[in-house]
C-alpha cells in the first residue's frame, strides 16, 4: 500500500469512528431519564431523574391531596403517605426504581410512577 | 483472489469504509423505519382491581388502546363479583335458588374454569368465592379468619355444585359464590389482542396485572423480552426485580405467585391464592410459576392450579394439558423450566440468590 493510500484509509477510519462515537453520544441514556407521574391515567408531573447522590424531593397533586417522590442516584421512590390516604402502603414499600420497565403503583389512589428513558432496555415487560 | 487485485481492492476497501461510515450515521434507530409503523402508543390504566399497561405500534394505536380500555371496563362490570349489574353478582345472588341466564362470555369463562377444575382435581375452583370474601386479601378488610369460620365455609367450596349449559349457570347451595379472579384477566388479555388485530396492529403487548400477551414481534423483527419476576426481592416489592428472561413472539406469559397480593400477621405471610381444599393460602413448594402458551385465557386458569399443586403435580398437569411451557421458582430458591424453554430462558438474577437447575 502506498503511503498516501495509508493516510487516506487512516483518515477515513478515524472519521468513521468519530461518527460512530457521535451517534452513540446522541442516543438517549438513563442520564437524561424522566420521572412520569400519572393520576387516573393523566400525566400530572414530569420531573428529570436526579442523578446526583444528594436526594431531591418533589411534590405532586392527586384528588386534592399532595404526594411526594424522592429522587437520587438516577432512582426514584414514593414517600409514605398517611394511613387514611393509603392504608397498606404498598406503593411506598415498592422502594426505589431505576428502570423503564419498572413502575410504582398506588392502587387506592390510582397513581402510577414510571421512568422514561432509554427504551432500548433489555426487558420489554414483566408479567 | 483478494491479494492479487491489489489496486482495485484498495479502492474497494476505501469505498466499503465510506459506505460503512455513511450507513452508520444514517442508521440511528428512529430514522430508518416508516413513522407510522414505528410509532408507539403506550398507556397505563386501572381496571379489574389491577393495573393494565398497553404498548402497541402503528397508526391506529390510540384507537386500539382506547377500544381495549373500554372493553376491559365492560368485562370488569360483567365478571367482578361485587359489580351489582354484572353476571357473577346475579349468579351468586341466586345461589341455591335457580339457574340464571348469562352472557355467552361469562358462560365461556365458566366452562373453561370447570375444565381446569376437573383436570386439576379441584385445585383450581372458581367456587372459592366465600373464602375470598372472608379473607379479604387486597382489600381494607384483610384478616386471618377464625379457624371455625373457615371450617364452616369449606363445604360450600365445590366446583361440582356449579352447573353450566349453553344459556345459563347455577350454584346448588345457598351461600355459594363464584369468583372469577383467577381467570377473568386471562380472558381479557386474549380479547385485547383481538382488538389490536382488528385495528390492523401487528406489534404490541398488553399486561393486565401479571397477564402479559404479546402480539407478533417487536417492530424491528426481534422477539419480546419478558422478565421473570423475583418473588423474594430485598425490599417488599422493590420495583420488580427479575431473576431471568424469556423471549417470545405471539405468546401469553402469565405469572402466579405468592408475592403479588399478601399481608403479614405475626410474621407470617398470607397471600391471595387460596387452596380450595384447606381454606388457607396455598402452601406448595412453589414461590411462583410462569406459564407461556398461545392463550392467556388457558394460562391464567392453569397457573393458579399449578401454583397450588406444586412442582411435580403441576408439571404433570401441564403435560396432560399440552402446549404449555413453564418457569417454576421453588421455595428453596431453585428455578426449573420445561424442556421447550431450555435454551430460551436466561438467568439474570440481580439478587444472586437463585439457582437455575438446567
Amino acid at each position: 500500500m502506498k503511503k498516501i493510500e495509508k493516510i487516506i484509509v487512516a483518515v477515513i477510519l478515524v472519521l468513521s469512528l468519530m461518527s460512530i462515537g457521535f451517534t452513540m453520544l446522541q442516543k438517549p441514556s438513563h442520564s437524561n431519564g424522566k420521572i412520569l407521574i400519572k393520576v387516573d391515567n393523566q400525566k400530572v408531573k414530569e420531573i428529570p431523574l436526579n442523578q446526583s447522590p444528594e436526594s431531591k424531593i418533589y411534590d405532586f397533586q392527586f384528588h386534592g391531596n399532595t404526594g411526594y417522590v424522592e429522587s437520587k442516584n438516577g432512582q426514584v421512590r414514593i414517600l409514605e403517605m398517611s394511613k387514611d390516604l393509603c392504608p397498606n402502603g404498598i406503593c411506598s414499600d415498592t422502594g426505589w426504581i431505576d428502570k423503564p420497565y419498572q413502575s410504582i403503583v398506588c392502587l387506592p389512589n390510582k397513581i402510577i410512577i414510571t421512568i422514561e428513558g432509554d427504551k432500548d432496555d433489555a426487558i420489554d415487560v414483566i408479567p | 483472489m483478494l491479494v492479487k487485485k491489489k489496486t482495485k481492492n484498495k479502492v474497494a476497501s476505501v469505498l466499503v469504509i465510506l459506505m460503512l461510515t455513511g450507513s452508520l450515521t444514517a442508521c440511528s434507530p428512529d430514522q430508518n423505519q416508516s413513522p407510522d409503523k414505528n410509532q408507539a402508543t403506550e398507556v397505563e390504566g386501572f381496571v379489574m382491581g389491577t393495573v393494565i399497561s398497553q404498548k402497541v405500534y402503528g397508526k391506529n394505536g390510540q384507537k386500539a388502546v382506547d377500544e381495549t380500555m373500554a372493553r376491559m371496563q365492560y368485562l370488569d362490570g360483567l365478571l367482578t363479583f361485587n359489580a351489582p349489574e354484572g353476571d357473577i353478582y346475579k349468579l351468586n345472588e341466586n345461589a341455591g335458588q335457580k339457574k340464571v341466564e348469562l352472557n355467552p362470555i361469562t358462560l365461556n369463562i365458566i366452562k373453561k374454569a370447570q375444565q381446569v377444575a376437573e383436570l386439576s382435581n379441584g385445585a383450581f375452583d372458581v367456587t372459592v368465592g366465600p373464602l375470598v370474601k372472608s379473607w379479604g386479601i387486597g382489600t381494607e378488610q384483610e384478616r386471618v379468619p377464625a379457624p371455625e369460620d373457615i371450617k364452616k365455609l369449606l363445604p360450600l367450596i365445590n366446583y361440582k355444585d356449579l352447573t353450566v349449559d349453553d344459556h345459563s349457570a347455577g350454584l346448588n347451595k345457598a351461600g355459594q359464590m363464584v369468583d372469577l379472579g383467577g381467570i377473568a384477566k386471562g380472558y381479557a388479555g386474549d380479547e385485547a389482542i383481538q382488538i389490536y388485530k382488528k385495528n390492523g396492529i401487528t406489534s404490541g403487548f398488553v399486561n393486565i396485572g401479571g397477564n402479559v400477551v404479546t402480539l407478533g414481534s417487536k417492530p424491528d423483527g426481534s422477539p419480546w423480552t419478558v422478565g421473570i419476576r423475583n418473588p423474594r426481592p430485598q425490599e417488599r416489592m422493590s420495583g420488580q426485580q427479575i431473576v431471568g428472561t424469556v423471549t417470545v413472539t405471539d405468546k401469553a406469559v402469565v405469572t402466579a405467585g405468592d408475592d403479588q397480593r399478601y399481608f403479614e400477621q405475626d410474621g407470617k405471610r398470607y397471600h391471595h391464592i387460596l387452596d380450595p381444599h384447606t381454606g388457607y393460602p396455598a402452601q406448595s413448594d412453589l414461590l411462583s410459576v410462569t406459564l407461556i402458551t398461545d392463550s392467556s385465557f388457558d394460562a391464567d386458569a392453569l397457573d393458579t392450579a399449578v401454583f397450588i399443586l406444586g412442582l411435580e403435580k403441576g408439571k404433570e398437569l401441564l403435560r396432560r394439558y399440552g402446549g404449555v411451557e413453564a418457569v417454576f421458582i421453588t421455595t428453596d430458591k431453585k428455578i426449573y423450566v420445561t424442556d421447550g424453554l431450555k435454551g430460551n430462558f436466561t438467568l439474570h438474577d440481580e439478587s444472586h440468590e437463585f439457582q437455575y437447575v438446567e
